[in-house]
Order: C-alpha cells, then structure tokens, then sequence
C-alpha cells in the first residue's frame, strides 16, 4: 500500500453543527483525532474521494491550484450554524496531473478541472474541515457513479501504483457513509438514530467484518449490504479498500466512531 | 456588459409585474406547461453572454425548438414561470426557492468545460410561500429556501435561460425530492401528484398566470465518455444511445401530440426502467397534475439527442380555457 493512511469517514453537514446529536459530535471529534493522527504520522497531503462528488463521463480530478469560498449545500441550506460553510483548499496540482496521466493511459476516461466556481462538494468539504485545519495540502477525485466494482478497485489500483515512489507522504480519504435511509421528514436532531434496527445490525457487521480484514466474507455480502440498506453509492468504498491494498495484511484498520447522521450509518475507520 | 443587460432586464420586469390590487382581483391560472430539457450543451451551443465557454453551436434542433417557447412567453407575458428541476435534489422534503434576488455563478459539475454561467435572477416569493403552504397543507414535506447565497442548479438555469433568455419575468424553482429512488414508483408519482396539485392551488390563491416547466429529459441513457473531448459540439458525433431507447420516446412522444394523458402515466413507469428516463424525478408528473392531467393533444418542436439522451420540448396550451389568457 502506498499510501501511508487511509481514512473511511462520513460527509454530512450535521457533523459540523454546533448543537446536535452526540452520535455526530462522537463523529466528527474522531475525524479531528484522526487527522492529528495523520498529521503525527508525517502525512502531507490527503487525497479525497468523495461519494458526492459525482461523475458520469469518467472521472474528473481537480487542477485549480486554490479553492476557497462559502459553500451552500442543496438540502441542509438553513442547518443551522452551518447554512454557510467556509472552505480553503490549496490543491497539489502536479500531483493531480500525475495521476490523471496514470489513469488515462490505462484507459480510463479522465479530466482536469480548473475552474473559478466549481462546486465542491458537500462531503469533501465537511472532511476538510475537520481533519485539515490547514496541514495538508489535497487532491480531489470524483466518484463515476458507472464505475462498478470491478473498474473502480481497478482505478485504485492504478492510483496507488501512481503514488509508489512519491517524496510527500500522502493519505487517502474516503468520504463515504453506509446504510443511506434518511429520516424523509423533519426531525428532532436530539432524537437522531439509525432510522431501521436492521440497517444498524447491517453497519455492524460490516464494520466487524472490516477491521478483522474479512475481505471474502465482505466481498459476499456487499450486494446484500448495498440494497437491503440504501448504502451510499453501493458501498463503493470496499472496492476503493481493495484497491490501494488495505487488505494487504500488514495494516491495522481501527473503528474510531460509529453513529447516526439523519438516520444514516456513518463510520470513521482508519488503515494505517 | 453582462450586469448592464441584466439591469435592464430587472427593469422591464419591475414595470411588468402586475400590482397587488390587480393580482387579488383574478383568481390565478396556468396558461400552459412546456416539457423543457436542460441539456447544458444547449446554453453552451448558443454562446449567451452569460455563460463563459464559447462554441460553434450544435444541437440546432432543440436549441431552435426553444424559440417557440420563447415566442409563445413574449406572446402571453406571464406573472411568473414555474420550474422543477431534477438537478436540485433534496432529501427531506420539497423545497422550493424563496429568496427574493439570487445571483452568482453557476458551473455544472458534470459539465464544467460547457456550463459556468453568471445567473441573476428575481423570484416571485410570494408565489413561493404560497407553494410551501399549500404543500405542507395537504400533507407533503416543504421547506422555504432562504439562503441568498444559494447556488442555483444548472437544471432550473438551463430550462429558463432556453425558455427566456432575457429573464424579465420572474420565476420559482422547486426541487426534485428524491422519493423517486428512494421509495417504489407509485408512492413517489403520488408524492409528485399531490405537489402538482398544491402548486395549482397556490397559483389560483395567489391569482398568477403562470406557465409551467418539467426540466426533464426522456430517455436517459448515455455515452460514458465524452465522443469529442476537442470539440464538443462535434456533431458527426451525435446519435440517440440505441434504438430501442429511440423508440421508446417516440412512443411517449405519440402519446403526448395525441393528448392520451392517462395512457401516457400508464406507460411513465415502464419507460422509466426500460431507458432510466429522468422523468422518473417528477417533474413531468408534477407539471401534469398541475394542469389537471389535461387531455389535450401537446404541441410538439423538436427532439434531439444530446450525449445520446433523448430530448424533446412541448407544449400543453391550456391559454385558451385561462380568463384573461392569450387565445
């Protein structure tokens, strides 16, 4: 594995917001301590792959070597404490033009953005946030919703093997959550939980089966996972695991939180 | 040069808007609803001096089917043009914008290369918390949005920039909640039913006449890459994704030109798995049951292809039935 650490951590809203559920402060305190972790540990930069970035004519990495702004999300506009949120990412552009090479000449259709405005998403920004605090320059690599399983553990892959030799130590962050069925009304934030009692045994056990590196038993069950449960985008993040070989057998993956956003399951693990 | 045309065009609406007192006289009406695409590819062929990238057109068919619409809204001046976008996607609830002024710029994150365009337009935000009432009313999840810095998406730009280019009259977008794919299709369509009927009464209420727009493409399957990335306007690179898919719109294009509504909601659930058609978003449903699910024969303009999606614009004129209407 070429990477030095690699983080599974959710991407919603909520984990920033000054008042809420303690599932989500539990959430997002991990994704700080992991990122002083990463921090510790050397790591210059964080590539993130977030689920909510999505792409559908292959995949895009962004180039613009600085992004900064407020940004507004689509659904949670009027959360409160954060209806605006702030965000400043200094981009490694050489490093995205590396690998946006590498991808290409296996095949994979790729693009460079570079352009004033372009909306980042939601999740890449909440990660950001909370684990950056300005240390780590990033990168940014979309998720090609016609990317199956096969194809996508085939990028990363490729993306690992792209980063072999590199001088700047460099981590990789998935933002993705696991079961996806939201509350569809209003709720109390206080009274957040897992909204289906088979979707919280379903997170468990996938949470299990990964940090004891059961990657066949994974590998069985994650259709299953991925319709019983509305995962997010399929839990694609499995077959981003398999590709950068976190299930190589020397690395630890460790649970730091596991807890409910808006009725979803979200998990902060680390691969180091 | 842009804020300068965008001035004026606030001016003309400013003094076309009709007064209070005019507006509690009339009870409102939906003079018609247009089935209104939102390929960017469209803005993008026309080069408006809104949106950054330049081209050397393409997609003439469906661009130049739009010019009917745009005619047809100089012809009837409505209070407000009313548009539900697939690409404003909410999951609690729906949500519909009302801030007065929205402006800044807005870049397709699919298309970046095509789309980056300078919005700035006025909502008619009473009309809106007139939509949120009446939907909260009959028992749907609504939410006001009131964030003045919202980005608007470029699904609800693209359908009435290609509807009005000069934005002189105002508008109100409402967003796509995701039932569609998160709950079966029946309990979804239901939920689009109910909004459609929510948003009719908040027009009579309000007395508006407004016209409709279901920003949906039909068919919905598509290239994965893109055919030219040198040129995309390439037209000898343009074609529908299949045949199947081709026919499947003709099919629901015949039955909208014959005005056969409830064999066209019949079918709608079946076109949706067969070619993935984004009208599974609502907006058509929704437009539809606005107007009544009205069996009248639909004005057909154009259909074209774009990254082989399947893309048609038509008309429902309900003018002729609408007091004060343009006949």
């Amino acid at each position: 594995m070429s990477f030095h650490y690699v983080g599974l951590v959710p991407g919603l809203p909520h984990l920033l917001a000054p008042r809420s559920h303690p599932d989500s402060t539990a959430l997002a305190t991990a994704m700080g301590r992991m990122g002083d972790e990463m921090h510790a540990a050397g790591i210059r930069r964080v590539l993130y792959f977030s689920t909510q970035w999505i792409s559908v004519l292959g995949h895009m990495l962004q180039a613009r070597p600085r992004m900064h702004g407020m940004h507004v999300d689509e659904n949670w506009h009027d959360l409160q404490g954060v209806d605006n949120i702030a965000y400043d990412f200094v981009i490694d552009t050489e490093f995205a033009i590396r690998l946006e090479q590498a991808m290409a000449q296996a095949d994979f259709s790729t693009k460079l953005v570079d352009y004033e405005g372009f909306p980042i998403d939601t999740g890449t920004i909440v990660a950001d946030r909370l684990l950056n605090r300005g240390r780590f320059k990033t990168g940014m690599l979309s998720c090609c919703v016609y990317s199956d399983a096969a194809e996508t553990e085939r990028l990363f892959k490729v993306v690992t093997e792209a980063t072999k030799g590199d001088a700047v130590p460099t981590a990789l962050v998935i933002v993705s959550g696991l079961s996806g069925r939201y509350f569809t009304t209003e709720i109390d934030p206080r009274e957040d939980h897992i909204s289906s009692p088979s979707d919280d045994t379903w997170n468990r056990r996938m949470l299990d089966l990964l940090v004891r590196q059961q990657v066949t038993t994974l590998d069985q069950v994650q259709p299953e996972f991925a319709s019983q449960c509305k995962a997010d985008m399929g839990f694609k993040a499995l077959s981003v695991l398999k590709g950068v070989g976190a299930f190589a057998g020397d690395r630890t993956i460790r649970q730091l939180a596991y807890g409910a956003i808006y009725g979803t399951g979200a998990a902060v693990v680390s691969i180091f | 040069m842009v804020q300068i045309l965008l001035h004026r065009g606030d001016e003309v609406m400013k003094s076309g808007m009709p007064k209070p007192a005019e507006l509690e006289a009339r009870t409102g009406t939906i003079l018609g609803g247009w089935l209104a695409p939102h390929p960017p590819h469209l803005v993008y062929g026309e080069n408006p001096v809104q949106n950054e990238p330049r081209s050397r057109g393409g997609w003439e068919g469906l661009r130049w089917a739009y010019d009917h619409c745009r005619l047809r809204i100089k012809e009837q001046r409505p209070d407000v043009i009313i548009v539900h976008s697939p690409h404003w996607q909410t999951v609690v609830g729906h949500h519909v914008l009302a801030v007065k002024h929205l402006q800044g710029l807005s870049v397709d994150p699919i298309f970046p290369h095509l789309f980056r365009y300078r919005f700035n337009l006025e909502v008619d935000t009473e009309l809106a918390e007139a939509i949120y009432d009446e939907s909260r009313q009959c028992g749907l999840t609504a939410k006001r949005m009131t964030n003045p810095n919202f980005r608007v998406d470029y699904g609800t730009i693209v359908s009435l920039h290609m509807m009005n280019p000069t934005w002189d009259i105002p508008v109100v977008a409402i967003s796509a909640n995701n039932s569609p794919y998160f709950y079966d299709d029946d309990i979804a369509q239901d939920e689009m039913t109910r909004l459609g009927a929510a948003t009719r009464t908040a027009i009579e209420k309000t007395g508006r006449r407004a016209v409709l727009a279901a920003s949906n493409t039909l068919s919905h399957l598509h290239f994965s890459r893109e055919p030219n990335p040198e040129l995309p306007e390439d037209m000898t690179r343009e074609h529908v994704y299949s045949q199947a898919q081709y026919e499947w719109d003709m099919r629901v294009i015949t039955l909208m030109r014959s005005g056969k509504t409830k064999e066209l909601m019949a079918i709608l659930p079946e076109f949706m798995r067969e070619t993935f058609a984004e009208v599974k978003a609502g907006s058509l449903t929704w437009m539809l049951s606005a107007m009544g699910f009205p069996e009248i024969p639909a004005k057909f303009y154009g259909y074209g292809s774009v990254i082989g999606t399947g893309n048609a614009v038509l008309e429902w004129d309900l003018s002729q039935q609408a007091p004060g209407g343009t006949p």
